[in-house]
């Protein structure tokens, strides 16, 4: 089995959001996975690096925060021509799986933004799956080449 | 991020180039009101050169729609590229927004 990764640790900062996504370019070239997957997958972790801002660290007080860090892997299996995202976060629980599906058929006066992100996430990606293990959130997403 | 504005009679053509993500949103919306502010109705969006968009693109995207209608203007799209229209498809902005493939069609629409 001919197994890939490319792990990075960021800190929780928007900022780094950037530096994330150079991973998964360059992770992208060296496997050669084409630049519509690329920015599927950019996708994806952006919108999760976000909600673990946004849902997760900012709501901490920074007393209370033991550790403000993601842990982020990317890897591709090739036996199963599969890429696994792997993000690993200290804030508080949130399990994106059982987030409310936004209704994306009401008209722009009734749309609000919110779960958008989440749902892209799922959409694109073929399994997601959530886990809470000593106080981190475990995400860990699949796509099938 | 690169935003570029023109002015063809009454019509602002946005043209958006680059990523329109969390770290962009807040230069695109920046301008957007300020074109409102400025008393513009009419909008078309370039999106020929835009790569890649993410939910906190189609934030702007929306306020950008919701603020338009609500002072009786109107809003076109054009161009946008197959990982845009994508997300646009799922995330179903492409039934909210007037969306063409050409830019001249898109200010037939507005000037209609």
């Amino acid at each position: 089995m001919i197994m890939r990764r490319h792990f990075v640790t960021v800190s929780s900062d928007l900022l780094h959001w950037n530096q994330l996504r150079q991973h998964i370019a360059l992770f992208c070239d060296e496997q050669q996975i084409s630049q519509e997957v690329m920015l599927q997958l950019q996708l994806v972790c952006e919108e999760w690096f976000i909600n673990i801002i946004t849902h997760g660290y900012q709501k901490l007080s920074k007393e209370k925060q033991s550790s403000s860090e993601i842990h982020f892997q990317i890897s591709y299996n090739s036996d199963d021509d599969e890429i696994l995202i792997y993000f690993i976060d200290y804030a508080p629980a949130f399990d994106p799986l059982r987030q409310e599906t936004p209704n994306v058929a009401l008209s722009a006066e009734e749309r609000e933004i919110g779960g958008l992100g989440i749902y892209l996430m799922k959409e694109l990606m073929d399994c997601c799956t959530y886990q809470r293990i000593d106080e981190c959130n475990h995400l860990k997403l699949y796509k099938r080449m | 991020m690169m935003i570029n504005v023109e002015q063809q009679d009454e019509i602002s053509i946005i043209s958006l180039s680059g990523r329109l993500d969390g770290t962009t949103m807040g230069e695109v919306e920046q301008r957007f009101l300020e074109l409102l502010g400025q008393g513009m109705k009419q909008f078309v969006f370039d999106m020929s050169e835009l790569e890649y968009i993410s939910s906190a693109g189609l934030r702007v995207m929306l306020l950008s729609v919701k603020k338009t209608r609500a002072i009786a203007g109107k809003i076109a799209l054009c161009k946008l590229n197959a990982n845009v229209q994508e997300v646009f498809q799922i995330s179903g902005f492409s039934t909210i927004f007037e969306i063409f493939p050409a830019r001249e069609e898109a200010l037939q629409f507005i000037r209609a």
